[in-house]
């Protein structure tokens, strides 16, 4: 049997985090969701204590990843994921308030699944999240190896 | 004759007294010997022969009052009484300077004409009365390319000269002799006729039209009678002394102020390098003594060691032979008549250092040979430091603008962050209004009390309103960060200049505001348009800007009209963007291209920022944005482009 798909949200505003799992809910995503309000503690969860990624592994896992944390660059988050043995299959979603083209070049270059940018217009935001909630609800996670 | 009165000598002197008494002595040798008996040298000296009855026709220097001399032919006669006897001597003398004079020249000038006449480097050109030409020499022939059978009997002189110099000569001779001279052959020989030397300069033309620069003399030629018979023009080619003297004033005046000035060090050599001529500025720059170092030591060791090596390696390597790094490697461009200048640290006696632009000539004798160098050098210690301080200045400005630009995409996102937040919150709070004023609704119904509708109702349209106002101010401040970001985007952006075809450009500008230009009934025409080299984008968001404003801001009362033409000067190019439309307030011609400024009634969508971005964009390429308006007539806007345009050093990616 497949395990739930766990959703880690990296969200350093505690604002943006509402307003993501409020959408998400309301789009029927019913998936656990554990917030990580920086990058350290983000860090800790995904890679566990011994910074291996091991905790993980036979867990299917989605990450919703911001870019801007007060404590590290996203994107570094990102490099770390992508080079784990265990975690690189897990989907990464990049949410974030950037939308630099060269940016979201680099996320792609490092091996982000999708990129999503989160718009000032709320009905567009709420939109976009809902959207990520049917993808998430139809897309197959693989179990962290 | 001779300055004295009648009064000063009668009764008191001889003319012995007033002869060359050399001349007398020598004079009474001379006849002491040819008669055979002693002649007193005094007055018997000058008369003796008349009083034995020879005639005496002889030359003699007489003195004046003055002291000053003058050779004399004098006669002497003797005066006899009745009875023959001697009763005194009349001496009639006539002043022989002239005639000495011409002696002399002829012979001289005998030889000398003959010398002239045959040779290849004097143009001998005889005519008759008339100026027509009768003999042309081998030296006309080699000058100005006629043979003599072309011209003889054919043409005068004035034919071969310039027009307007003969014209010119005919006019200054006319008012200088009061009298009028045509201008042709008689402006070339006039002076001449009248027996006034006359050399002058005048251009002659060849056969082939070419032109050289001659100096002329012209003697009338005279029959027995003294009547002209013709002239004789003896022209030499002034091409080599006028280059010298234009050379020698140029060159001449500039070299000696160079060469006594404090502020260049002059330095000569002899062919080998040691020094010969340490001037003043040498010695000031340089703190050494013109003894010090001359016949001592060669430039190259004032030199620093280093960069002569190296310049003796670059050298090598650019002319393709081995150059010794010393002296050689200073001078060896100039000694193969390469012009050279070049910047070279110079070391002082005190073992201090400066840069110096240094500028190198062969000094070369008649025969070409080089007999030394001049070293004039100049101390470039202020430019250096200037050039220094500008890079320092570049660099920290190019820092200012990076921080600036960092600081810009910081701030532009984390003000976005909470713009997130107050939107979907407000956004939040209202689907709640709704919630909680139909379940207001619902209660009320439920407890069936009277209904409130109409207050409900005021509230409602409160709530609603106050969110409006919140939505819309965070609408426009994301408007306004986006366009801060983009701005910072923009500026970070590498420029790359390339060739445009500016017509087609601003063509396919025109195209894609054709629907908004036809929605307000305006026209838009493009003039033929020089093309440019700089950056498409940035051209392209400039041009589109004016030209969306330029349809954006018309009059409503009248067909719009929107002109865009464009002017070259001196590697400069300007556009004019030109409307018929509302104009801008004089007070506002500078604001308009602040950011987030805008002009006039506010009936139009916009931010203020296009101006902004273009006045920056255009900056960048190099130019500059002007706008000339009048209020309800219309505006101009001016860009002003390099027409060749290229990345600056400092933006240049290694």
């Amino acid at each position: 049997m497949t395990l739930p798909v766990v959703i880690a949200m990296v969200e350093d505003d505690e604002g943006h985090a509402r307003l993501i799992e409020k959408n998400l809910r309301r789009a029927g995503v019913h998936n656990e969701i554990v917030p990580l309000a920086d990058g350290a503690s983000a860090m800790a969860f995904l890679f566990g204590p011994d910074g291996s990624g091991l905790v993980n592994k036979g867990r299917p896992l989605l990450v919703l990843l911001d870019l801007n944390l007060p404590d590290m660059s996203g994107i570094d988050i990102l490099k770390r994921l992508k080079e784990n043995e265990h975690l690189r299959v897990s989907p990464v979603v990049v949410l974030t308030t950037t939308d630099d083209k060269s940016e979201i070049q680099r996320c792609y270059d490092v091996g982000c699944n999708v990129y999503i940018t989160k718009p000032v217009d709320y009905e567009k935001f709420a939109n976009a999240i809902q959207q990520l909630g049917l993808f998430v609800y139809v897309i197959q996670v693989p179990e962290a190896i | 004759m001779l300055g004295y009165t009648a009064a000063e000598v009668m009764n008191k002197i001889t003319p012995a007294d007033i002869s060359d008494p050399q001349e007398v002595v020598g004079r009474a040798k001379a006849l002491s010997l040819e008669l055979g008996t002693p002649i007193t040298p005094g007055f018997e000296a000058l008369v003796f022969k008349a009083s034995r009855g020879i005639e005496d026709i002889y030359e003699l220097t007489y003195i004046r009052k003055d002291g000053s001399r003058f050779p004399a032919v004098v006669s002497v006669t003797a005066l006899r009484d009745a009875q023959n006897a001697i009763i005194g001597y009349l001496l009639i003398g006539t002043d022989n300077t002239a005639r000495k004079q011409a002696e002399e020249a002829l012979l001289k000038a005998g030889a000398l004409q003959s010398a002239i006449f045959n040779s290849a480097n004097f143009s001998s050109i005889a005519t008759d009365a008339k100026g027509v030409i009768q003999i042309f020499n081998v030296g006309a022939e080699r000058m100005l390319g006629y043979a003599a059978a072309d011209v003889m009997n054919k043409i005068t002189p004035a034919d071969i000269s310039d027009p307007q110099e003969v014209i010119a000569r005919a006019e200054a001779l006319s008012l200088e002799l009061g009298t009028p001279i045509t201008p042709g052959f008689e402006a070339l020989v006039f002076k001449a006729s009248r027996g006034i030397e006359d050399i002058y300069e005048l251009t002659y033309f060849r056969k082939d039209g070419s032109r050289f620069p001659a100096v002329v003399s012209v003697t009338a030629l005279r029959d027995a009678q003294d009547a002209i018979i013709g002239y004789l023009l003896i022209g030499t080619d002034n091409t080599a002394r006028k280059l010298a003297e234009e050379a020698l004033l140029k060159a001449g005046a500039l070299q000696r102020a160079i060469f006594n000035s404090e502020n260049f060090s002059s330095i000569a050599t002899d062919a080998k390098g040691v020094i010969q001529i340490f001037n003043v500025g040498a010695e000031r720059m340089l703190g050494y003594t013109a003894t010090d170092v001359m016949n001592k030591i060669t430039p190259a060791d004032i030199s620093d060691p280093q960069e002569v090596i190296a310049r003796a390696e670059a050298l090598s390597l650019e002319l393709g032979t081995p150059i010794t790094p010393g002296f050689e490697a200073l001078v060896f461009k100039a000694s193969r008549g390469i012009e050279d200048i070049y910047e070279l640290t110079y070391i002082r006696k005190d073992g201090s250092r400066f840069p110096a632009v240094v500028s190198v000539t062969a000094l070369r004798d008649a025969q070409n040979a080089i007999i030394g160098y001049l070293l004039i050098g100049t101390d470039n210690t202020a430019r250096k430091l200037v050039e220094a301080e500008q890079k320092k200045l570049d660099q920290r400005l190019r820092e200012a603008n990076e921080e600036l630009q960092r600081f810009t995409y910081i701030v532009g996102h984390d003000l976005r962050s909470p713009l997130v937040n107050i939107m979907g919150f407000t956004s939040e709070l209202d689907a709640w209004r709704k919630q909680i004023f139909e379940r207001l609704g619902a209660l009320r119904a439920q407890v069936g009390g009277k209904q409130d509708g109409e207050s409900d109702e005021a509230l409602r349209r409160d709530f609603e309103e106050a969110l409006s106002f919140i939505k819309s101010s965070v609408g426009k401040m994301d408007r306004l960060i986006g366009a801060l970001l983009k701005l910072s985007r923009e500026g970070q952006r590498q420029f790359q200049p390339q060739f445009i075809d500016m017509s087609q450009l601003l063509r396919s500008t025109m195209e894609a505001l054709a629907y908004q230009a036809q929605a307000v009934n305006a026209t838009i025409s493009i003039g033929e348009l020089p093309a440019i080299t700089s950056d498409r984008l940035a051209l392209e968001q400039v041009f589109s800007n004016l030209l969306d404003n330029a349809v954006k801001y018309l009059r409503a009362d009248v067909a719009g009209s929107i002109e865009v033409r464009a002017t070259e000067t001196d590697g400069t190019i300007t556009y004019e963007i030109r409307d018929n439309g509302r104009g801008i307030d004089a007070k506002d011609r500078e604001r308009i291209f602040d950011l987030f400024r805008r002009s006039g009634i506010q009936d139009r969508p916009g931010d203020g920022i296009g101006l902004a971005h273009a006045r920056t964009l255009v900056r960048r390429l190099g130019g500059s944005i002007d706008v000339e308006s009048e209020p309800d007539r219309g505006t101009v806007f001016k860009v002003m482009l390099p027409k060749r345009w290229h990345l600056p050093e400092s933006e240049m990616t290694a």
